[in-house]
């Protein structure tokens, strides 16, 4: 039962998706309250355990964050007056109620936001071209956009790579100074640009002679379509987000 | 008609630069076998690209002369349009595929053609059953090994049936067991009247080749049947002996 789901989840059209991703994110920037906030992210984090994503790594990734967050942390409690203060040193308030509640709704709008895009990426990536081909975008367009996002990992990748062999020849980037840093980052870069418009001229290429753009119409192996249960989750999740955010402005 | 006539070509990269062929006159007959040989550098990747019309309708540079795949000009035709007539498998196996999974990508040629979804679907099939990758269909192409990549490269060429087939050093990479497959394929396709280039630095790797090009700092220094590669005195003569 539990793997009949999430296949039928998993298999959802990628329109459906998004349209989940939409509200959630919607729902995460509205509210302001840590309450309401940890409601919505127990509610992502439900939606990505049908959808069998591993969301433990997404925590973990989230630790480098922790550190921005303490400042965060103390910077709000400073600065907006309101809540009861907890700590203080003087007449400067350390830590409020206020301070802490801000500090977490971001921490939660984050992780929300994070966790929700993880949803997208439970599709094949090559149906979000028929999806956008679907919304009438140009297949010229919807390629492109798919080719650059499948190679900013490759880019990134190799970017820490040529970090790492410079940082191996015995240049410490911690000791390095400000006006250098520029100098060694445009040494790192600018091989590493003229690489990434290699690789894109050599995929043009290899795009073209397999006839890419032979006509201005393609036609495509699969085809998406729009099945009950699809229109069902649409018009759930959005009829959800309507009402939860007319009641909460009522309010 | 021939499938291939290369009349006069030269070309270089940059205008008033370096020749990177010069002056190349041969001529394919339809279901041959052509092996060109030559040092890495020599310009073997420069005439794949030629065949194509990848140069120059991509490339800048400066080209003089013709190249006429099945009697078409290369200069007068989209490289999309040649594509139905010559399918490259290029040497780079990293920047040739660019779909999530095997199956996306070797029905992205046949979706250029506007063939309805049952056709496509026939031709992926099809080829994939040619060319023995059914085990790698739904894999992701960033986790296939450079070998695995020209595979699915090939495979993805093949579904637009070209007649002309041109493997930029694929051989070489495949491993043994592998490369038997892929010449027990280019024979068949051989049988079936296709015409077939295979760009090598590699002297083994073209057994079955009826004719060999050796191709030297841009010039096409020996025409002549397979043979020649016994020739020991001659192939040392180009530095092709290992
Ligand atoms: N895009 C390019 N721009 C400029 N020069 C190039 C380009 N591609 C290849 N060359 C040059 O052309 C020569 C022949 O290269 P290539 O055709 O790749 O040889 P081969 O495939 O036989 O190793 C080399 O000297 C190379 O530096
Ligand atoms: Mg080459």
């Amino acid at each position: 039962m539990g793997v009949k789901l999430a296949v039928k989840m998993i298999n959802l059209d990628p329109r459906a998706k998004i349209v989940i991703v939409l509200c959630l994110s919607t729902l995460a920037v509205f509210f302001n309250t840590p309450g309401l906030l940890l409601i919505v992210l127990i509610i992502t984090l439900l939606l990505l355990q049908i959808f069998q994503v591993k969301y433990i790594s997404l925590i973990y990734k989230f630790r480098r964050l922790l550190p921005v967050l303490f400042v965060l942390l103390f910077i709000q409690s400073a600065f907006t007056g309101h809540g009861q203060v907890l700590v203080a040193f003087g007449d400067v308030h350390i830590l409020t109620t206020g301070g802490v509640s801000s500090a977490s709704c971001v921490l939660l709008r984050m992780l929300i936001l994070f966790g929700s895009a993880m949803i997208i990426a439970t599709s094949n990536s090559r149906d979000y071209v028929l999806a956008l081909v679907e919304l009438k975008i140009p297949y010229e367009i919807a390629f492109m956009v798919l080719i650059a996002l499948r190679f900013l990992p490759v880019f990134v990748q190799e970017a820490k790579d040529t970090l790492i062999a410079i940082q191996l020849r015995g240049v410490d980037m911690q000791k390095v100074a400000w006006g250098k840093k520029i100098k060694v980052f445009t040494y790192i870069f600018s091989p590493l640009v003229s690489n990434v418009l290699l690789k894109a001229n050599q995929l043009a290429i290899s795009m073209e002679a397999r006839g890419f753009r032979l006509y201005p119409r393609r036609t495509y192996l699969r085809v998406l379509k729009y099945n009950s249960l699809d229109y069902l989750i649409t018009i759930l999740s959005l009829s959800i987000t309507l009402v939860v955010l007319t009641l909460s402005i009522i309010r | 008609m021939s499938a291939v006539v290369v009349n006069n070509l030269s070309y270089c990269y940059q205008k008033g630069g370096k020749h990177i062929l010069k002056d190349l006159n041969f001529t394919v007959e339809q279901g041959q076998i052509v092996a060109v040989l030559g040092l890495s550098g020599s310009g073997k990747s420069t005439l794949c690209l030629c065949l194509g019309g990848i140069i120059p309708h991509y490339f800048g540079g400066e080209m003089t002369g013709q190249v006429l795949i099945n009697g078409q000009d290369t200069a007068k035709c989209k490289i999309a349009r040649l594509a139905l007539e010559v399918g490259i498998v290029f040497q780079d196996a990293d920047t040739q595929l660019f779909s999530p999974i095997v199956e996306d990508e070797i029905a992205f040629a046949p979706e250029n053609l506007c063939l309805p979804p049952e056709q496509i679907r026939y031709r992926v099939d099809a080829v994939i059953d040619m060319v023995g990758i059914n085990h790698l269909r739904y894999e992701n192409t960033n986790n296939l090994s450079g070998g695995q990549k020209h595979l699915v490269a090939m495979a993805s060429v093949l579904t637009l049936d070209p007649s002309i087939l041109v493997l930029d050093e694929v051989l070489a990479q495949l491993d043994a067991a592998v490369k038997e497959n892929v010449i027990e394929i280019l024979l068949e396709l051989c049988r079936q009247g296709k015409t077939i280039i295979i760009v090598e630095h590699d002297l083994e790797a073209v057994t079955i080749a009826d004719r060999v090009l050796l191709l030297e700092d841009g010039m096409l220094v020996n025409d002549g049947p397979a043979s020649i590669l016994q020739d020991k005195e001659l192939l040392a003569r180009h530095k092709l002996l290992i």
